[in-house]
Order: structure tokens, then sequence, then C-alpha cells
């Protein structure tokens, strides 16, 4: 009888998921079928054209740009950010006092919204008037001054930073628990064994953290392919394109210029990417 | 060796600390400032606690509205999310699936997808439905984001809970629903408390949907004000940082009594 | 199973040699914020000795061999190996190993890998390590298990490998903290045995810890029975057992443990008798003095083990006194006996071929003289 009430619930909840993953599936494949058109959004006039955007889409350099500056980032953003994270862990492991205060504040940037962060980095970025040229300027390091996220070099890694910024208080706190959560005994055999500190860290506690980091692994991939929010509020894209990336270029083309099919094909391709990188690596570490 | 140690190791923490909090440091700080200290230079700490710049946009301008408005999103978001995600959890938890790949599959892939790719979609679809520029709008498409991640959580709890209890519940006499009120849901009571925690951050803190779905001060949150008063030709920094302040708090005071467990919840799904 | 029948098997598959060392620790005391744990101690272990630290759980004797391996510093006392003083030198160069009681493997690394790891630590050549670990693991029959991980063993199979890592190293003291006690039972047994014969021909200097006293007296050259931080008696196992020098002690050691009946001493006509209420003993006249003698009062505690009590239906020459038989316990090799007497609960054990009344019925409860003891009530030491 009991068995009988679960079915019930079973059925009772599943539309709902369902319908949830049918509202991501259906607007994706509406999205791919949009792709497919020659649609310019307030015009009526809708087309089928096959594959013709993508086509476009391959030769395109700016998209071209756009993608490279994607990859770039997220090959510099996660092994970054996973390597302050862990250090980060180790340093805290080592202190012990007043560890909540500290997770607290390593947690902050994770808090807050994107909008703030970048208000807050634009401010400090700005070369006349923000925060680091005047610290600088104050101290007498005129020359160290940049134009920052002005300048079309260092645009990118300007964002890159905020992001690193950003996250990396999150891979903090879980390599933190992660390491408190070693039995004290394996690092006292350890000890005994001859093993110094470092290579107790070396040879006994990061090889431990294998889950964890696959799990943040998980995350910031998860993140860094779709990276929108802190670009489009940074620089927009710019200056030039120097730091255009995939979500931007197709929110530019969707909604500034309207081409509704050209953005929809972009859209396409940014989930196809994600797809492409996401699934062997999941099932790569499922099979652990 | 070991005083080496901790010097660096001292320093090294310092130094990230000041990386993590000066930003929010001058947030604060530029958050009373007059718009004459904010342009002029740099000052650390500003002449006097200049509250207008928080009093005029909540109270004289729209943006009180805003902030409304995020509450009532969020805290809606909670009670719509919560319940059929316990449910849907409990489901996936206990029946035996072979699907237990494939619900793993559903519920990354439904993360995957560019967020901005929807918003031709979803526009299109609310302007039709009248659903656009309303709070109900805004609640669907949260939920839509929220549900899988709070089944996923839940169901990660669930799992860690023997099923020897319930099937005493039921040889005691229990039904379904007075086994799940009585004795799973005060079990589950950390992590709700949790998942409803997280669904208020995540909510609160959204921004695309926001800002584009809504227009008017009836429906907008903070987050999509924020960005419509960045976008503006006359800009008070002083008046943002304020206002970025005030839409902070509510998140760094759920962020100092959740931190325990955002490293369980966060890894629930990612580490097996 | 290996040939263990020649002394010089072992020596000969291990291609280095042992050291044995001698252990001394003076005054040692550790506290924990307002707990002392140990409360000054002093012993010696001699080279090549096993000798256990018994105590129930708190007594401080996990605390004791911590402070040897340096896990722990001590506030107070000194630890000396081969006479030199290690207190000041950390766990690594003090030449020791340990099993830990959960073993505390790498679960990251192979069989191999935890047997080679303290020699990678000291730098040793790759062929060196190769050629230790593969002969500890033979020693220990682990060869197959060299590749397997931590997680795929069975318990045993764990504290073979936690053995081995301890060995492998050549250490000069062996510390061992109740490796045996997540063991199931019949394998507990075993490894015991398995265990002594081991340090016996290795003869490694051996510091092991354990609340079951059954194991402590098994395995130990000699026995350090602990108590809330103190030694109280420091012996040969069969001296701890003959003759405990207090009440814990005997109350410790034995199983079912020792009975103890409250008595007086009474001096009748320059007789010297106990007084226990429901039965009345006359002591030698030797005895006697002796008790009266050491007795810091009149009251004292008389104590016999159940194995020495003689039951018998009618009254004989050795019969003291009366008791009713209350549960009967049948175990095979022998039979306890649950009495009932004055308001003592008492336990005796029988060979099986023994007669006992059923439950409710009287018998006749005797104790021989020579494996009575006394002690004195208030100071809890040893008369006779």
């Amino acid at each position: 009888m009991a068995r009988y009430g679960n079915l019930q619930i079973f059925l009772f909840i599943l539309p709902a998921t369902v319908l949830v993953g049918i509202f991501v599936y259906a607007f994706s494949a509406w999205n791919v079928s949009i792709s497919l058109t020659d649609w310019r959004g307030l015009v009526t006039s809708i087309r089928f054209v096959g594959l013709e955007n993508y086509l476009k889409l391959i030769n395109d350099p700016i998209a071209q740009k756009a993608l490279i500056n994607t990859f770039l980032l997220a090959v510099t953003f996660i092994p970054l950010t996973m390597l302050i994270g862990l250090i980060t862990a180790i340093l805290l492991c080592l202190e012990l006092k007043g560890t909540s205060i500290f997770r607290t504040i390593f947690l902050l940037p994770l808090s807050f919204s994107f909008v703030i962060s970048a208000t807050m980095w634009t401010w400090m970025f700005s070369p006349e008037q923000g925060t680091i040229n005047s610290l600088l300027r104050l101290l007498h390091l005129d020359f160290l001054c940049q134009p920052w996220i002005t300048s079309t070099e260092q645009s990118l890694w300007c964002i890159l930073l905020v992001y690193i910024w950003q996250f990396s208080g999150y891979v903090t706190i879980i390599y933190y628990s992660g390491i408190r959560s070693i039995p004290q005994e394996h690092i006292e055999a350890a000890e005994i064994d001859g093993a110094s500190r470092f290579n107790i860290y070396r040879h006994i506690i990061v090889p431990q953290l294998k889950g964890e980091t696959i799990g943040v692994l998980t995350i910031l991939l998860f993140y860094a392919l779709r990276v929108f929010d802190l670009v489009y509020l940074l620089t927009g894209g710019g200056p030039a394109l120097s730091s255009e990336v995939l979500a931007t270029y197709m929110y530019r083309m969707t909604f500034n210029q309207n081409l509704f099919a050209y953005g929809a094909s972009i859209g396409t391709v940014i989930f196809i990417i994600a797809l492409a990188i996401m699934i062997p690596f999941l099932l790569l570490s499922r099979r652990r | 060796m070991v005083n080496w140690e901790k010097t660096a190791s001292i320093i090294l923490v310092g130094l990230m600390l000041i990386f993590t909090l000066f930003p929010l440091y001058w947030l604060i700080v530029t958050s009373f400032k007059t718009r004459l200290e904010v342009i002029g230079g740099v000052v650390f700490i500003p002449h006097q606690l200049n509250w207008m710049n928080y009093y005029r946009p909540l109270f004289e301008d729209v943006y009180g509205a805003y902030l409304r408005n995020s509450f009532i999103l969020s805290i809606a978001e909670i009670a719509l999310c919560l319940p059929p995600g316990i449910l849907a959890a409990y489901a996936f938890s206990r029946l035996k699936f072979k699907a237990d790949n494939h619900f793993l599959f559903w519920f990354l892939t439904n993360r995957m997808a560019p967020p901005a790719a929807f918003l031709i979609p979803y526009w299109v679809l609310y302007t039709y439905l009248n659903l656009f520029d309303t709070i109900y709008g805004l609640i669907i498409i949260n939920s839509i984001g929220n549900l899988p991640f709070v089944i996923w959580v839940l169901k990660g709890f669930i799992d860690a809970i023997p099923g020897d209890i319930e099937e005493a519940a039921y040889i005691d006499g229990y039904t379904f629903w007075q086994m799940l009120r009585k004795i799973l849901l005060p079990l589950l009571r950390p992590a709700i408390a949790v998942c409803s925690l997280f669904v208020f951050i995540f909510t609160w803190n959204e921004m695309l949907f926001a800002s584009l779905l809504t227009t008017s001060p009836a429906a907008m949150p903070l987050t999509g004000g924020l960005l419509h008063y960045m976008s503006q030709i006359w800009v008070n920094w002083s008046e943002i940082a304020a206002l970025s302040v005030v839409a902070n708090l509510p998140v760094i005071i759920v962020i100092y009594f959740l931190q325990k467990h955002i490293a369980t919840a966060l890894t629930f799904g990612a580490v097996r | 199973m290996a040939d263990f029948s020649e002394e010089s098997f072992f020596k000969k598959l291990l291609s280095y040699p042992l050291e044995m060392s001698k252990v001394k620790v003076v005054n040692l005391v550790k506290k924990f914020d307002k707990t002392v744990a140990v409360n000054g101690i002093s012993f010696n272990v001699k080279d090549g000795e096993f000798i256990v630290l018994l105590g129930p759980s708190g007594c401080g004797k996990t605390t004791t061999l911590r402070c040897i391996a340096g896990l722990e510093t001590p506030d107070e006392g000194e630890i000396y190996i081969d006479d030199r003083m290690v207190n000041d030198l950390p766990p690594k160069d003090r030449d020791i190993a340990m099993v830990f009681q959960s073993y505390a493997l790498y679960p990251h690394m192979t069989v191999y890998g935890n047997l080679a790891f303290p020699l990678k630590m000291r730098k040793y050549p790759k062929q060196e390590i190769d050629k230790r670990v593969r002969e500890v693991a033979k020693l220990l029959r682990i060869e197959e298990l060299l590749d397997r991980k931590p997680r795929q063993l069975s318990g045993g199979q764990q504290q073979r490998v936690a053995l081995g890592r301890a060995l492998v190293r050549n250490p000069r003291v062996w510390l061992m903290d109740e490796p045996l006690s997540n063991l199931d039972a019949k394998l507990r047994v075993y490894m015991r045995a398995e265990l002594k014969k081991l340090q016996k021909d290795l003869k490694i200097t051996t510091i092991y810890v354990t609340h079951d006293q059954a194991e402590a007296m098994a395995m130990a050259d000699r026995v350090a029975v602990m108590n809330k931080g103190k030694i109280l008696q420091y012996d040969e196992p069969r001296h701890v057992y003959e003759r405990p020098a207090n009440l814990f002690v005997a109350g410790f050691i034995g199983s079912p443990p020792m009975n103890f009946i409250k008595a007086s001493i009474i001096e009748k006509d320059s007789r010297i008798i106990l007084d226990a209420g429901f039965f009345q003993y006359e002591l030698e006249k030797d005895l006697g003095e002796v008790v009266k003698k050491g007795a810091s009062g009149s009251e004292v505690i008389i104590g016999f083990r159940p194995e020495h009590i003689a039951l018998s239906k009618e009254k004989d020459a050795n019969s003291v006194f009366q008791a009713d038989v209350y549960v009967i316990e049948p175990m095979g090799s022998r039979i306890v006996v649950d009495l009932k007497a004055g308001e003592y609960l008492l336990k005796a054990v029988t060979p099986p071929t023994v007669e006992i009344p059923p439950s409710g019925q009287k018998v006749w409860v005797g104790f021989p003289v020579e494996q009575l003891h006394v002690f004195d009530a208030k100071t809890e030491k040893a008369l006779i």
C-alpha cells in the first residue's frame, strides 16, 4: 500500500519536472529552428534558409575572435581559480583562528550579483578616476598606471581577474572542507614515516582531493563556457571587440542588430560546444 | 622552518583577504561619498556619512519598489519551488530508477544552455501570453532554473537517509503523507533551510531575465533596476554604490548563516 | 603457512639488520586543558622486549604512546630512546614506527605505495625500496596484494599492510595502538599469536597499547597496568595475575573478574579472623600477623578468583560458606556459576565434570588459602 502511494507522488511530480525539462529542450529546439531562418526580429517575413547562418558564422571573423576569447578565458580562468582556491584553502588550514569569519569573507564575492561586481570593478579599473590608478598615483607609482579595461590588450585579462575574484572563494571553501575531512591519523602516520610538511601536502593531502577537484572543475567548466554577465557589464565586448565572447556576440546580434536568426545560431553553437566538452568530462568522472 | 611557514602563510592569507575585501570596502565607502569626493580623487574615508545616497533612490525614486519586487520574487520562488522539489526529490531518490544517469544528464544539460539564448523565445512567449513585465513571468522563469537545483540537492540529502525509518513508520500505520510530514520533513529541515537560502540568493541575484523581461517598477527587481540605472547617461556613482550595498546586504546575511552548508550542498551532486 | 620453525628464517628473509633499542620514560606528565591524562609515570623497556600498556579507556595509555611517538609534547618528564633524550625530536627523527588502531593506510596509494612511502620519504634509492618492499610483503604474506588499494583488502590484510609499513623502515621501536581491536574475534585471536611470533623472531622492541586484558596477558613480556594516568603495576603477566599489587589490578586482570567481599579484622584469643558477615574466615598465625600489621584500619576486602573456587554439595574441609545457585552458564569447556551469598553476587568457574545443583538450591563454596587475596579497604593495596 505504501508503494502505491509512492507511485501517486511519482506521477504527480514528474509532470512538473518534465515540464521544466521541456521548457529547456523545447526552447533550445525553437532556437535551433530559428537559426535555420533569416528572421530579423521585428520584420515579419521569415524564410527558411537552412544552414546559411552557420556558414556565415564559420567565416565570420568576429565570431572567430569571440570563440578564441571564450576559450582563452576558460583556459586561464579555470586553472588559476582552482590554484588560488587550493592555496588559500591550505593556508586556512594552517591558521585555525577565526575560521568562520574567514569562510564568510571568502564566500562574499560569490554572493555579489554580477551587476554589483561589475559596478565595483568598473570603478576600480577606470583609467582616470579609477581606484587602482589613483592608488598607484598616490604611491608615486604613476608609471604602473594602465588603461585597464579601456585598452584592447588588457580588457580580457581584467575580466579574467574579476572572474577569478568572484569564484576563487568558492573553490577555497570546497577544498578547505575537503582537506579537513582527511583523518588526522593519516597525517600523523605520514609524519612518523618521515614526510616533511610539504611532502605531506604533496603526497597525502592533495591526491585525496580528487573528488573535490572534479566537483569544482565541473562547476567552473559549466560556467566558463557560457560567460556572459561580467563581460557584458564590464566591457560590453569592447573596446573594439577585444574582449568579445560568444555569448556577448550573440546578445549583440540579437538585441542590438535584431538579427534574431543569426543570434540563435550563435546560441546553438554555444550549446553544442558546452555539450561537447561537458559530456565526455562527465562520463569520465562518473567512471571513477 | 615552522616559523617561516607561519609568517609566509599569514602574509598570503592577508593578501587574499585584501584582494577579496577591498572592492567591497570601496563600495561601502563610495556609497557614503558626495559627488565631489567621488570624482575628486582617492578618498579613503569620506568626511561625513552621506545618507542621502541611500535615501533618495529608495524613498524618493523608484528603487524602493524594485527592492520590494526582489523580495517578493525571491520569497515566492522559495514557496513555489520547495514543495514540488521535495516531492520530486523523494521520487527520484526512493524509486529505484535505472534512470539515475538520465536524471543526472537532464539536470546538467538544463544548465548548459546559454541563458541568453532563451531570451527570444521567452520574450515572444511572454508577450503572447501577456506575461511580459509581470512578476509571474519572472517567477516562472526563475523556477525553471531553481527547480532542478532544489531537486538535485534534496535528492542527495534524501539518499543519505536510510529507508528503514520509513518502513518502520509504515509498520506503525502511517500513511505516506503522515510519514512525510512527521518523519521525513523534520529530518530534512537543515536541507530545506539550505535550499531555501540558495534559491533566495540565486533569484535575488538573477540579472538577465530580470532586466529584459520587465520594464516597470511594478515588476522589475533590484538587479534589473541597477542595470538600468547604470545605462543612463547621468550616473551618480555614490547612489549606485549605495543601492549595491542595499542589494547585497540580504545576501551577505544569508551567507553568514549558510557558510557551513555551502560546501556540502554545492558538492553534493558533483562529488560522489 | 610459511615455516616458522627456524628463528633465523626471518632474519634470512630480511636482508637488512634490525635494531634493538631500550626505551626509558621518566616522570611523564601530560595534561589536556584541565584534565591530567598522564600523571607522572616512569618505566623502562629492555632491548627486544614486548611490553603492553593495559588499562580502561581514559587511563592515559594511548597518550603515553603518542608522547613516545612524538605526536604529543609532554608537559613534564623525559623520554629516552637508547639513552638519547628525544623530547625535542619530531616523530620522523625518532626512528620509530607506529601501527594505528585504524591502520591509517593511505587510501589513494596501492599497497606497494603504502609500503614504499616511508622509504621514499627518506630518499632511499629505488632499487633498495623495491627490494625491501618485496621482502616485507613476502614476510607478511601479502605479495599478491601489492597492486591493490586499501579499500579492496579485508581487515586482516589491511592490518598486515600496516604492520609491513611499520617494518619496512627497520625502526628502533615499534609502537602499536590497539591494532587488533578492529578485527573480528576469531581473527583477533589468530593475529595475536602471529604478532607475538613475529616480534619474537625479529626482536624489535615493542610497546603495545590495549584495553583487552586477555590480549595483554597473552602477548606481553611485561604488562603495565594503568589507571587514571598512573602505572599501578609493571610486571610479568604471571605475576600480575598471581600477585596483583592492588585492588584495581586484581579486578582488571582475569575473566570473569575476581570476586570481592568486604570484611573486618577481628582478634579473638590471639587468633586473627576475617568477618564478612555471612561467614568468618580464620587466618593462619603468620598470615594473620602480616594482615594485621599491614592494614591501616580494620576494614579489608577479601578477593578470590572464580577459577579458584571449589563448589561442593556437602560441606567439606575446604568449605567456607553456603551460597544459593543463581544462574548456571554452561560454556562447553567450563561452567560459570553465578552464586548469591549475603548481598553479593559471586562468580565461580568449574570444570564441566563437576556436578552443580540446579538454580535455587544451595551449594558449599570453598577457596584455598594459597589463592586468597586480602586488600586494605582504604589504601586498596594488597596485603597478601
